[in-house]
């Protein structure tokens, strides 16, 4: 019913404006990507091998996963502070079951996840229904799965797990690290389900106009839900392969990774305050977090350049898409 | 018979009574006006209709049954849309996302029902849709926070038109738009009543609401204080029931 | 009337305290982390043993996480009131605790530091008096595990060796990554060494393990400054296929005993935290009862624990693993 004229057709204004319209990913995260691996290429000759490749990924799969879920809860305005408590307790669970009580190995997988996603789950129910802001609900959690991980292991890792468990974690078919195929598997579906179910629509509608989507009929609580028992779940899964990987559940690991898997997600795209995300560029940031770590080991630059680097890359991409937005609007 | 029949509805919100006991109907092809000052208590009212807020009691009544207490997307199936003061769009989403928000059409795969959704389908009825209101949008992926204000007006109009709705909610929607574009919904409400479909239109805008209306509902701190037929009555007496001056 | 009750209930309390605190047996403080981390269970039982045994009370506080600085401040200044003969310390940093601890010094109850968590000359600038230090100093335990590692690889002393230091400003970890690196160099003066931050956590020092294989396939050692590291570093060498890698972590943990024991962690640099509670007791118990002067620096022991001295017992130390 508009006839006056409508505003000029917003045509894609070069690469950027279109991946913004289509997509919500940032072009600026893949040129800090590609800038990054050039700069570490030409610092170390070890840096681009296909060896090292497989080592980035690896070394990006927790904090990677993590940030996947991170990027849902985020994309619907939400905030989960507990998945580094959540994933070393999913660890610690895993290793118990597979190490202590006897149990069939691969009932750590199932045990693993199950304790993630509850713990979620519980965040999620309190977050819809109680109207305890998701900062509070969760920084809760974060103190409650540490310690009842370290309670229930009086503090000592859990040692010793079957070899066909480290498999899981140290394993590498075809020379690609179990947990590299895993983050990337779950990169793949995660993206999919983000991008083309109505769960994954719902999740960045109710980020962008919470009460919009509840007048339209969406049900925003179950769906809050939904989203923290989610990301509970990648946070059992990332403490799967954690554990796995070192050999033990260890109640203390994951120690501030929450922060880094916000870190990952915001440096990627996803809008801080919900309604845009994507899995792809959740995924770029951890690997761009990823390559510094790993370059800068291989350089043999001590850590708190690396605390530093990522520090900047964080403001650094975000500074550079509010300058594009400017550019474009 | 009517199509909608509000009983007694009562809101409080805390300690504030907004709706005092609520009472009229509306017939299928009807157009009734709610009218009524600022904080009347007529969104709240529309926003019990459509299951957003709950009644403290008091029923709401759709083809003579009692649908008080249903949620939100349960109403819309049953036929009632509502276009919002606020529009409550979803402004980084597309316009497609935004028409279909609640109701995408979803595909089955090996003959299964799947929670998939059918870009496809969704697209070309928006397209469809935004058409035949003579809408004009540069594209149906564009971002709707990135429309002007009218544009998302129609987007919301086209949302609640898309599922073939019994009764139409609309909460001021000329109150953004330019004088042509106003003539556009008025001429959509006709036409809607033309389809049988029912209107509640709310609107301070009186000329707009004699052009289209069958009736005035005045509301006046969560009473009815008039319910009459268009041509029986006045402007004057409108703005009087409205300020409160009989 | 309630009032009354309660005043009378504070009065109870107050003078309860001293009686229980007793003039006749000796009391001591302690002041200790967390108890989530099991190094300060082990020192938290040889505190309580020794007491038992010496027929001393010592009463432990403990705090919520390695960071609650602020919350073991309190406790010190709750531990203040029951009017202690000693403080038994391990503190959060070097300088949170001082002021409870100059009332301390103040009032002449005598101090012990453990492990080297407080530092000596910003104590005593503070007008704390410490009575004696108990543990490993960092640097010692690094030279430990430098000369380990340098007899393992007598054949070849070239390197390179991985460092792996805890969470950056730490200076635990960094006492101990230089204590290593300097009888390295000293061992081996041209030996490769890199050092990098572990974070004291395992998947962060997998990670480091993997990334310096990139760049130096034929890594020979890795010194971690905690068995946390050296467990993570451990699985990330196996991981890779590299079973010949030595790996020595420092502590004594449970998960790195049976790490050894399975053949896995090579060794690790034992602290027997266990040792350091129950010496500090002993140590305060003879200085009272005896009047005996003590160093201003007890060393409590350490040892290389091997496969080897696991399974044959070579090694006495290994009773006091907990
Ligand atoms: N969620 C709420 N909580 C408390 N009070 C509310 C709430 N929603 C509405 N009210 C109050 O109810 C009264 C009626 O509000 P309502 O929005 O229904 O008025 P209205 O008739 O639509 O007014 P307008 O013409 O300005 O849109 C107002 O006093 C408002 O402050
Ligand atoms: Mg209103």
């Amino acid at each position: 019913m508009t006839d006056a004229n409508p505003a000029a057709p917003m045509r894609a204004q070069g690469l950027a404006a279109f991946m913004r319209e289509k997509s919500a990913l940032r072009l600026e995260s893949l040129i800090v990507l590609a800038l990054l691996v050039a700069v570490m290429s030409y610092a170390s000759p070890y840096f681009l091998t296909l060896a090292n490749i497989f080592n980035i990924v690896l070394a990006t799969s927790t904090i990677g996963i993590l940030a996947i879920g991170a990027t849902f809860v985020i994309g619907s305005a939400g905030i989960d502070l507990s998945v580094g408590s959540i994933m070393a307790f999913a660890g610690v669970v895993g290793a118990m079951v597979a190490a202590h009580l006897g149990l069939p190995w691969w009932l750590a997988v199932p045990a693993c996840l199950a304790a993630g996603a509850f713990a979620g789950w519980i965040n999620g129910l309190i977050v819809a229904y109680g109207g305890v802001p998701a900062f509070v609900v969760t920084l809760g959690m974060m103190g409650v799965a540490r310690g009842v991980a370290l309670l229930i292991t009086d503090g000592q890792a859990v040692y010793g797990l079957p070899e066909a468990l480290i498999w899981l974690g140290q394993g590498r078919p075809f020379g690609i690290p179990v947990p590299a195929i895993g983050f990337i598997v779950t990169a793949i579906i995660l993206h999919f389900v983000l991008t083309h179910t109505r769960f994954g629509r719902h999740t960045l509608v109710i980020g962008d106009n919470e009460h919009g989507a509840m007048a339209m009929g969406v049900p925003v609580r179950s769906l809050r839900i939904k989203i923290y028992a989610l990301s509970g779940l990648t946070a059992g899964l990332a403490g799967l392969f954690t554990m796995a990987r070192v050999n033990a559940g260890d109640p203390t690991a994951g120690m501030n990774f929450e922060l880094a898997a916000i870190t990952a997600s915001i440096i990627g795209g996803t809008h801080l305050f919900g309604g845009r995300a994507t899995i792809l560029g959740t995924v770029i940031g951890a690997l761009i977090m990823g390559v510094l770590q790993n370059g800068l080991n291989l350089l043999a630059i001590p850590s708190f350049w690396q605390q530093i680097s990522i520090g900047i890359v964080l403001v650094a991409a975000v500074w550079l898409d509010q300058l594009a937005k400017r550019g474009v609007e | 018979m009517a199509t909608l029949q509000l009983r007694e509805v009562k809101k409080h919100f805390g300690p504030v009574n907004v709706l005092r006991g609520v009472t009229f109907d509306l017939h299928p092809g009807e157009c009734v006006a709610l009218v009524g000052d600022n904080g009347a208590g007529k969104s709240t009212l529309m926003k019990i209709v459509t299951g957003v807020y709950s009644a403290t009691s008091g029923s709401v009544i759709l083809d003579g049954e009692d649908i008080s207490g249903t949620p939100p997307g349960a109403i819309r199936e049953l036929g009632i849309e509502m276009i919002y003061q606020n529009l409550e769009l979803a402004g980084q989403q597309d316009v497609t996302a935004n028409i279909f928000l609640g109701r995408e059409p979803t595909r089955t795969i090996f003959g299964l029902a799947t929670n998939i959704i059918d870009f496809k389908t969704a697209r070309d009825q928006a397209e469809d849709m935004i058409r035949q209101l003579g809408a004009r949008l540069p594209s149906v992926d564009i971002q709707v926070g990135k429309l002007s204000g009218g544009q998302q007006q129609s987007v919301a109009i086209a949302r609640a038109l898309t599922f073939s709705p019994k009764v139409v909610i609309m909460d001021e929607p000329t109150a953004a738009l330019a004088v042509r574009e106003i003539e556009h919904v008025l001429d959509l409400i006709k036409e809607l009543k033309s389809r049988n479909i029912a209107v509640i239109l709310i609107s301070h805008r009186l000329t707009d609401v004699f052009e289209v209306a069958d009736r005035i509902v005045a509301l006046r701190q969560g009473t009815v204080i008039a319910d009459e037929r268009t041509g029986e009555t006045t402007m004057q007496d409108v703005v009087a029931h409205i300020v409160g001056a009989h | 009337m309630k009032n009354h009750l309660t005043i009378a209930a504070l009065g109870a309390a107050v003078i309860v305290a001293p009686v229980t605190a007793g003039a006749e047996t000796l009391l001591y403080g302690a002041i200790l982390k967390t108890p989530a981390n099991p190094h300060w269970n082990a020192m938290t039982q040889g505190i309580e043993d020794a007491a038992e045994e010496l027929g001393v009370e010592a009463v432990v506080s403990t705090v919520a996480n390695e960071g609650a600085a602020e919350q073991q401040l309190n406790n010190c200044e709750t531990m203040l009131l029951r009017e202690p003969d000693a403080l038994i310390v391990g503190a959060i940093n070097s300088n949170i605790l001082l002021p409870c601890l100059k009332r301390a010094s103040d009032q002449g109850i005598a101090i012990v530091d453990l492990d080297y968590n407080l530092d000596r000359t910003i104590a005593e600038d503070a007008g704390v008096t410490v009575t004696f230090t108990a543990g490993n100093d960092g640097e010692s335990t690094g030279a430990v595990g430098a000369d380990f590692v340098a007899e393992q690889l007598v054949d070849d002393l070239s390197g390179p060796v991985l460092v792996l230091e805890g969470l950056p400003g730490n200076p635990v970890g960094a006492a101990r990554g230089k204590g290593f690196r300097d009888r390295m160099a000293e061992i081996a003066p041209d030996i490769g060494m890199t050092t990098l931050n572990g974070d004291w956590d395992r998947g962060k020092s997998a990670n480091i393990t993997n990334d310096t294989l990139q760049r130096n396939p034929d890594l020979k050692a890795v010194f971690a400054a905690n068995d946390t590291m050296a467990l993570g570093a451990t699985e990330a060498l196996l991981a890779a296929g590299l079973d010949n890698v030595i790996v020595v972590g420092v502590d004594g943990t449970s998960d790195a005993i049976q790490s050894i024991k399975s053949g896995r962690l090579t060794a690790t640099v034992g602290q027997f935290p266990y040792l350091v509670g129950k010496r500090s007791v002993e140590l305060l118990t003879e200085k009272f009862q005896d009047h005996t002067e003590l160093d201003s620096y007890q060393s409590t022991g350490q040892s290389v624990i091997t496969q080897s001295i696991l399974e044959d017992g070579s090694d006495e130390m290994i009773q006091y693993l907990r």
